[in-house]
């Protein structure tokens, strides 16, 4: 296998691991340790691209060509600077995250870490797919385990989350499939790069279609508003290390499709712009990003429980991140990627946070988990400097990458748009700042924090890990956003 | 230029304070600025000595430390040529009025109005220096033009710091409600300290004159309803800040300069007013004008003269200071539009002082559709020596300015309005509302009540707010059938735009 082959390891190797983790925890041993250090192992993988090509020299993208398909139809996996800065990120949080929401008892009710083994296999092939067809799959393989996590718990309630979360997931899915036909049957090929040579000649009808059709779907998926409803709920039932996961892990998979789609495939212009010369899909962006911002921050100021907060929070950021993409300038599409990948680092950090506190405190409502924080210093700052990022303030990653967007945003004359980023920090200013003062000041700490669970030794890892990112990332920023103006200028098909 | 090399002789406050040396801008508008902000600190604290004598030990440290930091800031502000400078310096004046406000006995309630309000003003105002320097490659203000970028964001920074009509209810919502000596302090440097910022930031800024002058007028129709003394003084703080932006949103150089005068001698005439009314309140233990005018008419003489004395000046009657700013202010006038605006408005505020001094001190009773009040009992003394001492010197200020200026800046001395025509044009308005006061004040009353009211326009905002998150939660029922419903509706919106499109 030479290095071109490499992406194949990323599925590969989870996928591989699946019946042997089925297997041995059906054989009712502890496979823990076995689990976390295969996860470890693929999250170790995943890290290989971007130490390669920052310190070895290696060039980005790596294609490879799987199964001997012809060009139209080839299982193409494609290696560029884009997801070689989300693997890294998506595969950490799958590890931290298996590892938090490990049930307690030694017998698990269903299966639990090959649902985590496929979450991995399939996002790392999200992220790396470039044909429309295994996107397709892959989004199946990430959805079939993300269902499975949400009704992890097996009560009522995560069975109805589970099942809104489904039903959701299926028409999102089905729309997706419906415009991957379109653009098949308006072009006859599947491969992202055969299919933009072939967009000018094909019958334009059949293309707008399928690209309203993709949009509709990976706004299912990202629950951006009117398409969101699932969300809340379907996250609110699902035990919050796996609401975490599919914050960070899924969406930055879905966003990935979408940038390679609706940026690659030129379908909201652009440089690379393939469609007809006005495109309507920036008009329809900028309107779907705009009421997602709005409805999204302020559902999320007026909720009681934590979980739904974060829920509509993050409504809220790809909002504002689809009113950044829809200006179609390159800079204002490469803070997307820098806020996206923040995106996921901590809004999943705050949901393993929750995971913690609503283990403890068997609920995740706010005014439940008063004084959680008070006698926890670590847990406090890691809570306050990701909160501090989240709404957008220094010295944090967060405040970085949403300064990158307003920036590129009014430099591309999106002023309107600028505000209505700004005016969604500050609602998120009071939503954050309240859930954090009552998590500190609110009632006084009822336990001491159980040191004997090694699930909270993890959640501390986790949190030091999303904290000390979201500091270090402050001070290497520019490093980060370069890492995605690469990947932008590799997905308009600039110089690679 | 001679004021420039007399003020830097004698204050402490001016170029050279935290390094400010290096790059300071000296020009006459900071001069004016600071002195007048200065001059007027001195008075207003000898002035609130004595009240401050009610307070507690600790509360008059903090309420002195609060004053000082406002000092401070405020002169040292107009010279900042960095805007990181500027900008600490302008966090800083916010940051006294705090200071001042926690003496206060409602404190919690008044921060809760005015932090966020602050916060959200300074957020605005770096995201418009952080844009102005990644576009002017640099922190340095430039000396005149304004910023390069961030207009917006400054603009509004601007108008919340300066409380510009349609933004200035958190001022209607603080300053009457604090004690009456803090609102003496606080009506001088956080709102001037904005409308300075709108002098460096944006100044000429295309359609900010008009702006002002509409706002100018406005205010003057919500001031002329009020009952209450501070609120009806602190509206008229909105409407000359009015004035102000109208002069500063001027494309001429000497119309912007004649907007910082008129701050500057607004300081004077706003805090003299602020003072006899505080008197007026301690008094009398009520702020309401007609239970004030059912005690009949005031023997008090030196504070009925300074009363008048602030109210000619306010009016912008000669030969006060108020009259010269207002004239230039209307000769520099950049539209026929806003000149008129300005003359109205002048008009309304003619008319509503006419009204304080009426019922504060002449006892009048005219209008027999005005409910009167039960006269309670006296509360309390008359003004201190320390007191008449500081409006004393204030109203001396208030005529002194008139004439000051001329020595000072030649751009000004070019246009002096002392000729016959400007005397009048500054004289008709007046009388006019004097007599408007008397003839047809219960009918326009009835016309102004048909305004949208201040408070309850922020509670009908709030609970516009509360409605549309409440259909908001309607609509997210949580019911499968809602949300697949929800999703096709916007398949089928995507479809329409991408068809019309």
């Amino acid at each position: 296998m030479t290095t071109s082959q490499f992406p194949v390891l990323l599925i590969a190797i989870p996928l591989m691991l699946v019946p042997v983790a089925f297997f041995v925890s059906q054989a009712k041993l502890s496979v823990r340790g076995f689990a976390i250090a295969s996860l470890g192992l693929v999250a170790m993988l995943a890290y290989a691209p971007l130490v390669a090509a920052l310190g070895f020299g290696l060039v980005l993208p790596l294609e490879a060509r799987m199964g001997g398909w012809g060009p139209e139809l080839g299982i193409v996996l494609m290696l560029d600077p884009l997801a070689a800065l989300l693997l890294p990120i998506t595969n950490t949080i799958i590890v931290l995250g298996a590892a938090i929401g490990f049930p307690a008892g030694e017998r698990t009710p269903i299966p639990y870490f090959p649902l985590w083994f496929l979450l991995a296999a399939g996002s790392n092939g999200l992220i790396v797919t470039s044909d429309l067809f295994n996107a397709y799959v892959f989004l199946e393989i990430i959805a079939i385990c993300s269902h499975a996590l949400v009704a992890y718990r097996g009560d009522g309630y995560a069975f109805e989350s589970a099942f809104k979360y489904l039903i959701a997931g299926l028409i999102g899915s089905a729309f997706i499939l419906w415009g991957i036909i379109a653009l098949f049957a308006a072009t006859g090929a599947l491969s992202l790069s055969v299919i933009v040579d072939r967009l000018p000649g094909a019958p334009p009808a059949l293309v707008a279609a399928g690209f309203s059709l993709i949009v509709a779907g990976i706004c299912v998926k990202l629950a951006i508003v009117p398409f969101h409803s699932w969300k809340p709920d379907g996250l609110t039932g699902a035990p919050p290390s796996s609401a975490g996961a599919i914050s960070g892990v899924v969406l930055s998979a879905v966003l990935v499709l979408m940038l390679r789609v609706l940026v690659g495939l030129g379908g909201i212009g652009g440089p690379a712009q393939t469609l007809s010369a006005v495109s309507p899909f920036p008009v329809i962006l900028t309107f779907l990003g705009a009421v997602s911002v709005v409805v999204g921050h302020s559902m999320a100021l007026v909720q009681g429980r934590l979980t739904r907060m974060l829920a509509y929070s993050s409504i809220g950021h790809f909002g504002a991140m689809l009113l950044a993409l829809a200006l179609v300038t390159p800079a204002a599409t490469a803070a997307v990627v820098f806020h996206g990948a923040n995106h996921a680092v901590l809004k999943s950090g705050l949901f393993f946070l929750c995971a913690a506190a609503a283990t403890e405190r068997g609920t995740d409502r706010i005014t439940g988990l008063s004084g959680y924080l008070a006698r926890r210093p670590l847990e406090l700052a890691a809570c306050a400097i990701l909160m501090l990022a989240l709404v957008g303030l220094p010295p944090t990653v967060g405040f970085a990458s949403k300064w990158a967007m307003i920036v590129e945003v009014v430099r591309a004359g999106g002023i309107v748009r600028a505000l209505l980023i700004g005016g969604g920090s500050v609602i998120a200013v009071v939503y954050y700042l309240r859930a954090l003062h009552t998590m500190i000041w609110d009632g006084a700490p009822r336990q001491l924090p159980d040191l004997g669970d090694p699930r909270a030794r993890v959640t501390r890892l986790a949190l030091v890990v999303g904290a000390g990112y979201t500091l270090v990332g402050f001070v290497g920023a520019g490093f980060i956003f370069a890492v995605a103006s690469s990947a932008v200028s590799v997905l308009l098909g600039g110089p690679q | 230029m001679i004021g420039v090399a007399a003020f830097q002789a004698v204050t402490p406050f001016g170029p050279g304070l935290l390094g400010l040396g290096q790059a300071a801008i000296v020009d006459d508008a900071a001069v004016l600025t600071a002195a007048g902000f200065l001059v007027f600190c001195v008075f207003a604290a000898l002035f609130a000595r004595e009240s401050g004598r009610e307070r507690t030990r600790g509360r008059r440290l903090l309420f002195r430390a609060g004053v000082a930091l406002q000092l401070l800031a405020a002169t040292t502000l107009p010279f900042a040529a960095d805007l990181l400078q500027f900008f600490i310096l302008w966090e800083l004046v916010s940051l006294g009025a705090v200071a001042i406000l926690l003496c206060e006995s409602g404190r919690l309630r008044l921060l809760r109005i005015y932090l966020p309000i602050q916060i959200a003003a300074a957020v605005a105002l770096i995201v418009a220096i952080a844009l102005h320097s990644v576009a002017a490659d640099g922190l340095l203000l430039p000396a005149s033009g304004g910023l390069a970028a961030g207009q917006p964001f400054a603009l509004f920074a601007v108008l919340v710091k300066a409380a510009v009509f349609p933004l200035h209810i958190w001022m209607v919502q603080t300053y009457p409600r604090v004690s009456p000596a803090s609102t003496v302090i606080l009506s001088a440097f956080g709102t001037k300290s904005g409308v300075f910022a709108a002098y460096r930031l944006l100044p000429g800024l295309a359609g900010l004159e008009l702006f002002g002058a509409l706002s100018a007028l406005l205010a003057v129709l919500y001031a002329l309803r009020q009952r209450q003394l501070r609120p009806f003084l602190t509206f008229h703080i909105a409407s000359q800040i009015g004035y102000m932006i109208a002069g500063i949103g001027g494309v001429a150089a000497a119309s912007q300069l004649a907007g910082v005068y008129h701050l500057s001698n607004h300081v004077m005439y706003k805090g003299l007013l602020l003072m006899t009314a505080a008197v007026l309140v301690r008094r009398f233990g009520t702020e309401d004008m007609y239970t004030i005018r059912s005690h009949g008419a005031s023997t008090n003489g030196p504070l009925f003269a300074a009363a008048l004395i602030g109210a000619l000046a306010i009016s912008g009657v000669p030969p006060f200071n108020g009259f010269v700013s207002k004239a230039l202010l209307k000769a520099h006038a950049g539209s026929a539009a806003s000149y008129w605006l300005m003359v109205a408005a002048s008009v309304g505020t003619a008319m509503s002082f006419t009204k304080f001094l009426w019922l504060a001190f002449l006892g009048g009773h005219i209008h027999k559709g005005v409910q009167d009040e039960a006269a309670p009992p006296l509360l309390k003394r008359w003004s201190g020596p320390a007191e008449l001492t500081a409006m004393g010197a204030l109203a001396t200020l208030c005529i002194s300015m008139t004439v000051l200026p001329v020595f000072l800046f030649p751009e000004l001395q070019l246009a002096y309005p002392f000729s016959r025509a400007s005397i009048i044009a500054g004289l008709w308005p007046a009388a006019l509302g004097c007599a408007g006061y008397f003839l047809f004040y219960p009918q326009l009353l009835r016309v102004f009540k048909l305004l949208p009211d201040g408070r309850p326009a922020g509670q009908v905002s709030l609970e516009f707010a509360r409605g549309v998150i409440r259909t908001m939660r309607s609509l997210h029922s949580g019911d499968l059938r809602d949300s697949i419903a929800w999703m096709l509706t916007g398949l089928i919106l995507v479809w329409l735009l991408t068809l019309v499109l």
